[in-house]
């Protein structure tokens, strides 16, 4: 049999050996540890970057450019979702895998390496995005060799979570091991399909997608990061935990196959409702919305499913905090999931897309959903992998109402600023003139409502603060069980399956079928949206007068990209009379084809600036220096950041000879040997770039900016949204 | 009014048969196996979240059908 000790037991006939064996704690609190430092430290990097939209210009960030709001918002994005999310995540996964399938992980080993392995990322990510090493596409900046990183991880990861299912001690699989294993094959296909980037350097590269397939494949991601990052493991946790906590059964098992298979299925196509009337061919941001409004079923249905678990045992929800929090968790995945498929009709979308509602809906889902349900667990392990009590019930209660004011005093201002600042964009007047001609006006109006958006995170972050402090005392009050041994009988290797036994029967005991069929599953869904538009041509028609970017250009764009501008800016124009009067002409997907990666953004805290560089919005280039040193020289009330350090820092071209092949590999146009030329054609438009800005400020001693980088941002500003309007070469 | 609100919404006619052909393909099969699954079946699978213990003896070999095997 095996080399576990065994024990022979049974009365009479039936005689069954019992394997005995021992579950790891260990990992678990690792990675419980990790999710609350991390956490911790996302949650509070999300609440300087919400005072910083209040108070742009105070002393301990202006000027700073490692803590910039364009550079640290992805850190709050990327610290929250896949280092507090996601060691919550491998914790859940690492103690229920386990008791679930009646064995220790496959490999100790493959855990510790899992486990440091993720670790190191988060650190990179830490010290890289602040840099601003940034490859620009939401949730998914991080360059290069840390993508790598994270895919051997996750393959390690999912290597000792496969093999610890295929020597398990239990025939069926637990419906949140199914959520376990969508989660796993799903973000891999999406992490390394979204991440196909040339390197130019150790620290630079561009993805091989550009415009509007760039868009399509991101959002794919971004959506789908939500998906299958944060909502099918939870899932699976909820599957698992809610049960434990109540001690009852799933309400109903047969709806959890239901929830399961529909929401992969459906889940994968939705993506294209982040790109409601932008220059998505038609049909696909249909297709996004049908299956967007189907979601609404199965989530439903799942929530559902995880609150009637506490039927006849509500009563209980008064004294134990821990299930306090997961009601309200559920709860928050009820109304976000309401409100997202609501959200992607484009006649709300219309309304709500590009401002703060956006905002306020994924914190629905993230401090409620993702925050309360992982608190929740907290809250049940600790004593139980301590062997004690929890340290203080009032404090744990305490955090409850805390966190729920949190939630509430967040989300509420931000419903607030998105309807209102909408309206103000839409309103016209008698004489079909925009009321708030200004963009600024619609900002200025919005900070007493992100004042209290930042006081309510602060209480959110709070009552993490007080969770931390029972924790540790409810830990130093136990002593940790580093194993818990349990006894199980092996699994009959010659199993007779019923004579009559279903199909599906077979799939759930195999999980690499499992593995298969979901996999199959989800690459329908990415395929039949992205197939035709990187085949079909009509689908994204070419404009003759698109050029390349200049070298200069090129370079002012990354510099965009780095400093996170996107993070505030949409670049696309979306076909309403209210944005056309204010932007002018529409977006069209040609104009995108050089766009490595694309920058439509996804919220508007300043003005969309795809034309930027044209008509009406044109301003000059020593407007953009003065408005780049300090913003609120030029517009008063402004919340953007300053960014001084471009006028000072030296533009590096040792690069751009690269940038420029590399772009040629991708496909862009520039003529063949056009890499030796690059540097010299970059001086020559530096220097009259720079010398404007001297003649138009009078000062001659400002032709200085030559070699700065603040001339390629101005160069890049300046190109935005003209070629169209170009005669075709 | 709703008749309104639902005709301002673009491609809506294309709405219906988008949903109709994949909800009735995918969803009637696997309604047709998930209400076919044996009930004592189904039972022990929802309360396995549950099951971490030792079990209790006489230690009786699971199958799927709920009944004891002889190993």
């Amino acid at each position: 049999m095996t080399n576990n000790p065994t024990i022979t037991k049974g009365v009479g006939n039936p005689v069954q050996t019992l394997e005995r064996f021992a579950y790891d704690n260990v990992l678990v609190r690792n990675f419980a540890i990790a999710s609350i430092v991390w956490g911790f430290a996302g949650m509070l990097v999300g609440l300087i970057v919400a005072l910083q939209m209040v108070y742009p210009s105070f002393f301990l960030w202006d000027g700073i450019s490692w803590l910039s709001f364009g550079r640290l918002r992805p850190l709050h994005t990327n610290a929250v979702i896949f280092a507090f999310v996601g060691n919550g995540i491998f914790m859940g996964v690492y103690y229920s895998l386990q008791r679930l399938l009646k064995t220790r992980m496959y490999s100790d080993l493959l855990g510790q390496i899992h486990f440091w392995g993720w670790q190191t990322i988060i650190v990179a990510a830490l010290v890289s995005l602040p840099l601003g090493i940034s490859s620009g596409k939401e949730y998914a900046e991080l360059e290069w060799p840390i993508d790598i990183a994270i895919t051997l991880i996750w393959v390690v990861f999912g290597l000792n979570m496969i093999m610890t299912i295929v020597k398990r001690r239990e025939r069926h699989i637990y419906v949140a091991i199914w959520f376990y294993i969508a989660t796993w094959v799903t973000v891999a296909v999406l992490h390394i399909v979204n991440n196909l980037e040339i390197p130019v350097n150790f620290l630079k590269s561009y993805t091989v997608f550009a415009g509007v397939q760039d868009a399509l494949v991101q959002w794919w991601y971004g959506h789908n990061a939500v998906a299958f990052f944060l909502t099918t493991p939870y899932l699976g946790l909820m599957y698992y935990f809610i049960p434990k906590a109540v001690n009852r059964p799933v309400y109903s098992y047969r709806l959890s196959i239901i929830h399961f298979w529909a929401l992969i299925f459906i889940y994968i196509w939705a993506g294209p409702h982040h790109l409601l009337y932008t220059a998505l061919p038609d049909w696909a941001q249909s297709l996004g919305t049908v299956f967007s409004i189907m979601l609404i079923a199965p989530s439903w249905g799942g929530m559902l499913n995880g609150l009637l678990t506490l039927r006849g045992a509500w009563d209980r929800v008064r004294n134990e905090p821990a299930l306090k929090f997961l009601v309200v968790a559920v709860t928050a995945y009820g109304m976000s999931t309401f409100e997202g498929p609501m959200l992607s009709i484009k006649s709300v979308n219309a309304i709500s897309h590009y401002t703060d509602w956006t905002i306020a809906h994924v914190h629905v889902g993230t401090l409620g959903w993702n925050g309360f349900l992982t608190f929740g667990i907290f809250y049940w392990l600790f004593p139980r992998m301590w062997k004690t009590k929890l340290y203080s019930m009032k404090s744990a209660n305490t955090h409850f109402w805390l966190g729920t004011l949190g939630i509430i005093m967040y989300t509420i201002p931000m419903y607030w600023a998105g309807l209102t600042q909408s309206l103000m964009w839409k309103e016209f007047d008698a004489d079909g003139m925009l009321v708030y001609r200004n963009f600024l006006d619609t900002v200025t109006q919005l900070i007493p409502m992100y004042g209290i958006r930042a006081l309510g995170g602060a209480i959110y972050l709070v009552g993490v603060i007080m969770m931390i402090w029972n924790l540790i005392k409810t830990a130093q009050s136990g002593i940790f069980q580093r194993e818990e041994s349990a006894e199980a009988p092996a699994l009959q290797r010659a199993y007779q399956p019923e004579h009559n036994e279903h199909w599906h029967r077979k799939i759930e005991r195999r999980p690499l079928q499992m593995l298969f069929w979901a996999t199959v599953l989800v690459l329908i869904g990415g395929l039949v949206e992205m197939v035709p538009t990187f085949m079909v041509k009509e689908n994204i028609p070419t404009i003759a007068s698109v050029q390349p970017y200049t070298p200069l250009e090129l370079e002012g764009r990354d510099i965009y990209v780095r400093e996170g501008c996107y993070t505030c800016h949409s670049q696309m124009i979306r076909p309403f009379r209210s944005e056309t009067e204010r932007y002018g002409e529409y977006s069209k997907a040609g104009e995108f084809v050089y766009d490595h990666p694309f920058q439509w953004g996804s919220k508007r805290t300043g003005p969309d600036l795809a034309r930027e560089g044209y008509g009406k919005l044109r301003k000059s280039n020593s407007w953009h220096y003065n408005h780049m040193i300090d913003p609120r020289s030029t517009s008063s009330g402004s919340i953007m950041p300053g960014y001084p350090w471009l006028a000072d820092d030296l533009l590096n071209t040792s690069s751009t000879a690269d940038k420029i092949s590399v772009m040629q590999t991708l496909g862009v146009p520039y003529a063949e040997g056009y890499s030796a030329q690059a540097v010299a054609d970059l001086q020559a438009q530096a220097k009259e770039i720079a010398a404007s800005i001297a003649t138009e400020l009078g000062e001659p001693s400002l032709q200085q900016l030559e070699d700065r980088e603040i001339v390629a941002m101005i160069a890049y500003l300046q190109r935005l949204g003209t070629d169209v309007f170009k005669e075709a070469k | 009014m709703y008749k309104d609100v639902l005709r301002s919404i673009a491609d809506i006619d294309l709405f219906p048969v988008f949903a109709f052909v994949i909800f009735i393909t995918f969803f009637v099969g696997l309604l047709v196996y998930v209400f076919r699954l044996d009930k004592k079946d189904v039972s022990r699978m929802a309360a396995m979240p549950l099951e971490d213990q030792v079990p209790a003896e006489p230690i009786v070999p699971f199958s799927f059908n709920g009944q004891v095997k002889n190993s």
